[in-house]
């Protein structure tokens, strides 16, 4: 019971990882219909900024801080300068399938240009002591990934649903053109969305980086189990995109802890059964509602 | 609606209907002679090209066609390249293994494509690229099968006595005849009644629905198409590398199909036999000033193309040659443009199955 308790809470502790990214990617999807595929390797650059600024001398808080600036910047300047020439031209989804595609690939490999292949060491933020916590022994980072997961999650809540800013987020969601005729400003919602949704995957990078160790491929897999568990979750839905991306968390590190015959590396398999099956007897994932089905 | 589709339905007729044809043949007889212009290793090189050429095949006409994007190709190709390992292994002849490779791929394409093709353009991209992300893993770990990181070895394939050829030349021109092939199966789907089917829900769902066509059967059906002509891709690749191991398959193959297939333009006849050569030779120069660069490089193209040149190289090319003295035919063009692919559909359901678009 104590080992499955330990499994339980590295379950969530990955989950959480997930979750921030999950956000960022449904944020996009939510406003601009956007399946962003380079979600991950925006939040890898910003990662690798954040090392470069440590080697200045400077405090790793301090140093995530900017980065996260920085990455708004660029998230919003992406959306502005090369995704939306592609979005506005095409109706079907496939252009900018294909476009976040090639920035993933233009991103990955421009940082690993940059900074090698070789894998950094990252230091951990909230450092790397072991706590106990119910029972179960677990890190430091973990404790503060979670914590942090959940400072976001209130503060997207706040903003989206509470903010002045969060009623023009939900009106260009729900139809830009009647959003446009009352005189919301489109383009700075959208590239305010993509700029968020940028910043919260640098955080979500940084977070990680200490336990995936930094190295171009770090975002791949977490990008995968993200987007996942945004599919889970509905797609639309953030609070879906946090608990699906807990799920397969969850499913994950308990798969690979009592099914050895499938362990490691098949769990990614066990995960897309799993989100397959559960597409197709509920089409709009978790948690999203019907109407919205982003095909 | 989108210029994509304005232009496969341009291309089907008139001058710029000419032209492709009579380019297409020139390239196939320029393919035909490379061997007798290289040594050995060179058309060796030139037979992996041909290998990724049939799979952009299936990739072309799975994203241009039929609307669906799969970064999954890595893990067919490889399925095809061991399946004619584990044949050779228990003693097949490389030409039952094409035809097991063939079904077997076809077979894999319709169980994946069966609950995947249901849920939507996006989550089909995500499916496929877990796809492709798992393959290279679980090719290491079905030791059993793969032979895990330590590969699959082939025998050769030997020329038949009557060729006069080498065994590298013919299994040049066995690769050449296949991509030949498979570019005609293309042609013939494209200007078939499925192909308007296809084309007809990738730019109206609803609107093809309503004219009767079987969306899940079409689009299952396209991707287990496509899944086979990487299947096939593989069993070439394979023989010609006479060696498979995971490291070659891994979703970096997907991402250069795609730039690739992007480069050459989306839905050109043509375009799989640049993607092939593109796949093929630029990692080789390309790896040479940076182990990273070959990404890069294709990242960029991609990102270039999708931004400033949609369709791509024969799409500048055919829109350079409609601008020509004579070449021009811009009132009918324009208006071939604005129509939509539901009246060749309905005459194709209505039993005259002609091209309507001439």
């Amino acid at each position: 019971m104590h080992e499955f308790g330990e499994q339980f809470v590295n379950g969530l502790v990955d989950g959480s990882s997930y979750a921030a990214l999950g956000l960022s990617l449904v944020l996009i999807l939510r406003i601009t219909r956007i399946g962003n595929f380079a979600q991950g390797s925006q939040a890898l650059v910003a990662v690798y900024l954040v090392w470069s600024l440590l080697r200045t001398g400077m405090p790793l808080i301090v140093a995530i801080i900017l980065s996260t600036i920085a990455s708004f910047l660029l998230g919003a300047l992406l959306y502005v300068v090369i995704v939306r020439p592609v979005d506005r031209d095409q109706e079907s989804p496939y252009g900018t399938v294909i476009l976040t595609l090639g920035l993933l690939s233009v991103l990955q490999y421009g940082a690993q240009a940059i900074w090698g292949a070789d894998p950094l060491n990252f230091p951990a933020l909230f450092g790397t002591e072991t706590v106990h916590l119910f029972g179960v022994a677990t890190t430091r980072q973990a404790v503060g990934t979670v914590g942090v997961l959940i400072v976001l999650c209130i503060l997207l809540y706040l903003f989206v649903e509470k903010s002045k800013f969060g009623i023009a987020f939900r009106a260009v969601a729900e139809n830009r053109l009647a959003a446009a005729a009352v005189g919301v400003p489109i383009l700075w919602i959208l590239a305010l969305g993509w700029g968020i949704a940028a910043g919260i995957g640098a955080i979500c990078g940084s977070l990680v980086a200490p336990t995936l160790i930094l190295q171009p491929q770090m975002m791949s897999t977490v990008l995968i189990y993200a987007f996942s568990g945004a599919v889970l979750g509905g797609m639309t839905s953030l609070a879906g995109a946090v608990i699906g991306c807990m799920l397969l968390g969850l499913l994950d590190d308990l798969v690979a802890a009592y099914v050895p015959a499938i362990g490691g590396s098949y769990s990614l398999l066990v995960a897309f059964v799993v989100i397959v099956a559960v597409l197709l007897v509920r089409p709009q994932g978790l948690f999203g509602h019907r109407e919205v089905v982003v095909r | 609606m989108t210029s994509l589709s304005s232009l496969s339905r341009l291309r089907d007729g008139g001058i710029t209907g000419r032209l492709p044809a009579a380019g297409l043949t020139l390239a196939f007889v320029a393919l035909a002679a490379v061997p007798l212009f290289l040594q050995a290793y060179a058309v060796g090189e030139w037979t992996f090209a041909l290998a990724f050429a049939v799979a952009a095949v299936g990739l072309n006409i799975l994203i241009a066609d039929a609307g669906l994007v799969s970064l999954g190709h890595n893990a067919f190709v490889a399925f095809g390249a061991y399946a004619t390992a584990w044949a050779a292994g228990r003693g097949m002849s490389y030409w039952e293994s094409f035809l097991l490779v063939a079904v077997m791929a076809l077979a894999l394409g319709w169980v994946i494509g069966a609950p995947v093709v249901k849920l939507g353009h996006l989550n089909f991209a995500l499916v496929t690229i877990g796809a492709g992300f798992v393959a290279p893993t679980l090719a290491l770990r079905l030791v059993s099968v793969t032979g895990g990181a330590d590969g699959e070895s082939l025998p050769a394939l030997n020329a038949p006595g009557w060729s006069g050829l080498t065994a590298t030349a013919w299994l040049y021109y066995v690769g050449l005849a296949v991509l030949l092939a498979a570019v005609l199966l293309s042609i013939g789907l494209r200007r078939s009644q499925a192909g308007r089917a296809l084309r007809a829900q990738r730019d109206n769902e609803a609107a093809a629905e309503a004219f009767g066509v079987q969306l899940w059967r079409i689009r299952c059906g396209v991707f287990a198409l496509s899944v086979m002509l990487c299947g096939v891709s593989g069993w070439l690749w394979g023989i010609t590398s006479s060696f498979v191991a995971p490291d070659s398959f891994d979703v970096t193959l997907s991402i250069s199909l795609l730039a690739g297939v992007v480069m050459g333009g989306l839905g050109f006849a043509a375009t799989p036999i640049v993607a092939g050569i593109f796949v093929e030779f630029v990692p080789n120069i390309s790896s040479n000033i940076s182990p990273a660069f070959d990404g890069l490089v294709e990242g960029v193209i991609i990102v270039v193309i999708m931004l400033v040149a949609r369709q791509g190289l024969f799409g500048l090319l055919t829109a350079g040659i409609r601008k020509l003295p004579g070449g021009s035919r811009d009132g009918t063009a324009r208006l071939a443009d604005q129509r939509t692919d539901m009246a060749p559909m309905m005459s194709g359901t209505a039993g005259s199955g002609s091209d309507a678009v001439a």
